[in-house]
């Protein structure tokens, strides 16, 4: 079954690429350009899988680990994630198809991402994540979740759910987004079967979670920096994305070697640096949280999602919203040329 | 409105993908939902006259009705009820003798059943093990068989001859407490805590992981691989893993044995005594305050 861990890969890249898939993109949009395309198609990724796992869990046909509430952590490591990936242009998702695609500020975001893990894992900030992963509750001894906290059957809570992002959906709209790509629907359908598919073919290997980079990604830097290589199925995992996802731009004609300004590959490796340590500390990054925890209701992801949507506004709004609001305000002020073009 | 585009040579590989992610999906349900490999320690039905089959239950649910055939040893014959060792197992001489009187020995082919709720079998199974006699428990037991349209009979077998062949205990499977401390502070063993939750969270041997019993062997049967691994993968058991397995008594203990050895693992240590002898033993014990960082310890390599 470890081989299934290659095609889920594979399936996952493609779709990521296919899909222009990209957390920060899509939590940035709604603030920058007020479009909720791509969160929209975030929402039908986590749908999707949240239906699929409830109902797998519930028949009892598949083994459900909870990720832990380490309230500090996933507050700090949440926050820290959002910073980078708006720093480096994509989360760890998208900043993996964007290697595929050949983008070198990604490659370097992603190398960053690494290095920021094991520094937090292992490295001068370790002592960090041994202060701060601390459960915060045990809910008799099981990780906990909304349906746990509330004391109510998961269905109780994944039904009422499903139904808001239902009307949402409807309220919407259509979409101006355009892309190339998938439609939102395709793609968020799409992640989210990758999702349950990912599922059950990781806990049948011994590894019972559904999609993560972070573990992964782990791995695969503690071999380059001098430990030994676990070929294991998050491994395989990363393999097979980075590879469906250079197989999408492949054979969709989308494949260039891109290398941005000195500057920007800059930024793209400190962002990369922040994501890798944020996400090691909350235990888990948007796809560990924000699409796999959050299909099993985790209070955990919760809050590390809710902490990177904070983190990455507030780094949005400081680079891109603040900067430009100053240069309208500079270019309006009485006395401009464009504000007595307007007889102000 | 078009919902997915792409290039013509893009269709042909889009659906080889899905093809080999529901290929993945199907093969892991399937691999999930798989029963346990039964054969080293739980048959799910059994053909009497073909083994040597043992009724683990009181002596009058036995008289009242029995497999055809079935010989008896009641599985409380073989604790203990003096002081200290009260709800651990009898001597080992005792044992023997209770082994020997059954009139089984190694190399035997033997089942063991009680009526269904896996609390008598198991320690009875156990103790033939630790015998070298290779018994295995009746899933669901003695309903299970009715259920499958067996007929008991009250007809009481002849009384079997005892066991001439020497049986050879196992000290490695039972271990004593102060022998399972060495083991302990050596590192060579790994405390599995199989009471229930809070039992554990009260307090437990300093380094425990936690499974309860009760979800080792629900009703009396294996559960499905997914439910095992989902219990036995947080708590970092594997195949490799040296567990040496404790619960409130021995009775509980030897449930949590028998799925864990049709689960793959061959280097089970039991403790052959009920838990407050561990605390009087002077294994080092953890108290709730530190079991934050016990579960810190135990949350899944996902979260490393």
């Amino acid at each position: 079954m470890l081989l299934s861990g290659l095609v889920v890969g594979l399936a996952f890249g493609y779709a990521l690429q296919r899909g222009r898939f990209c957390t920060n993109t899509a939590f940035r949009d709604v603030l920058l350009i007020r479009d909720d395309t791509l969160l929209r198609a975030w929402a039908l990724a986590v749908a999707v899988q949240l239906l699929g796992v409830t109902a797998l869990a519930g028949g009892g046909w598949l083994p459900v680990t909870v990720p832990p509430l380490w309230l500090g952590a996933n507050l700090l490591g949440g926050v820290a994630f959002g910073i980078g990936m708006v720093l480096a242009g994509g989360c760890s998702s998208g900043t993996c198809y964007r290697v595929g695609e050949g983008l070198a500020g990604s490659l370097l975001a992603l190398i960053g991402f690494g290095v920021g893990i094991v520094v937090m894992a292992e490295g001068a900030l370790a002592p960090l994540q041994e202060a701060l992963r601390r459960p915060l509750s045990t809910f008799d001894g099981e990780a906990p979740t909304l349906p746990g906290l509330l004391g109510v059957d998961p269905w109780l809570v994944v039904l009422p759910l499903l139904v808001i992002i239902a009307v949402w959906f409807w309220r919407s709209g259509r979409s101006s987004y355009r892309s190339g790509g998938w439609d939102w629907r395709a793609a968020g359908v799409a992640l989210g079967v990758v999702g349950v598919a990912a599922w059950l073919a990781s806990s049948a290997a011994g590894r019972p979670y559904g999609l993560s980079m972070t573990g992964p990604l782990r791995t695969w830097f503690e071999a380059l920096f001098g430990g030994s290589l676990t070929l294991d199925w998050g491994s395989l995992l990363i393999v097979g994305l980075l590879a469906g996802s250079f197989l999408s731009a492949l054979v969709n004609g989308e494949l260039r070697w891109r290398v941005p300004k000195g500057s920007r590959l800059l930024q793209s490796g400190a962002g990369g640096l922040f994501m890798g340590t944020g996400a090691q500390l909350a235990g888990g990054c948007t796809i560990g949280h924000s699409l796999t925890g959050l299909s099993v209701l985790s209070l955990g992801s919760m809050v590390s999602t809710a902490a990177i949507l904070l983190g990455a506004w507030a780094t949005a709004y400081w680079l891109f919203v603040r900067p430009m609001r100053r240069m309208l305000r500079t270019t309006t002020a009485p006395g401009t040329p464009a504000a007595v073009g307007r007889g102000t | 409105m078009t919902v997915i585009r792409g290039m013509p040579g893009a269709r042909a590989v889009e659906v080889a993908l899905l093809a080999l992610l529901v290929a993945a999906a199907g093969l892991g349900f399937v691999g999930l939902n798989r029963p346990l490999p039964a054969e080293d320690a739980v048959v799910t039905l059994t053909v009497p006259g073909a083994v040597t089959v043992v009724d683990a239950r009181g002596p009058l649910a036995y008289r009242q009705g029995h497999l055809p055939g079935a010989r008896h040893l009641y599985a409380r014959d073989l604790l203990s009820f003096e002081g200290a060792s009260v709800g651990g197992l009898a001597s080992s001489d005792a044992l023997a003798e209770q082994v020997r009187a059954l009139g089984v020995a190694p190399g035997e082919e033997v089942v063991v059943y009680d009526g269904g709720d896996g609390w008598d079998a198991p320690l009875v199974t156990l103790v033939l093990h630790a015998f070298g006699v290779e018994a295995r428990m009746l899933a669901g037991g003695l309903e299970a068989w009715r259920a499958r349209g067996g007929e008991p009979s009250d007809t009481l077998p002849a009384k079997p001859e005892p066991s001439e062949v020497g049986l050879t205990f196992d000290d490695r499977l039972l271990v004593e407490a102060a022998e399972a401390g060495q083991h302990l502070a050596d590192g060579a063993i790994a405390p599995l805590d199989v009471r229930p939750r809070a039992d554990y969270q009260r307090e437990h041997v300093e380094g425990a992981v936690h499974v309860s019993a009760d979800a080792l062997l629900p009703g009396g049967t294996l559960p499905r691989w997914s439910m095992l691994t989902a219990r036995l993968e947080p708590a970092r058991i594997t195949r490799d893993t040296h567990p040496f397995v404790y619960g409130g008594d021995v009775r509980e203990a030897a449930r949590a044995y028998l799925t864990l050895k049709a689960y793959g693992l061959e280097h089970l240590h039991v403790y052959r005594g009920a838990y407050p002898a561990l605390r009087t033993a002077g294994l080092p014990l953890s108290q709730a305050e530190t079991v934050r960082a016990t579960s810190e310890r135990s949350s899944s390599r996902c979260w490393r």
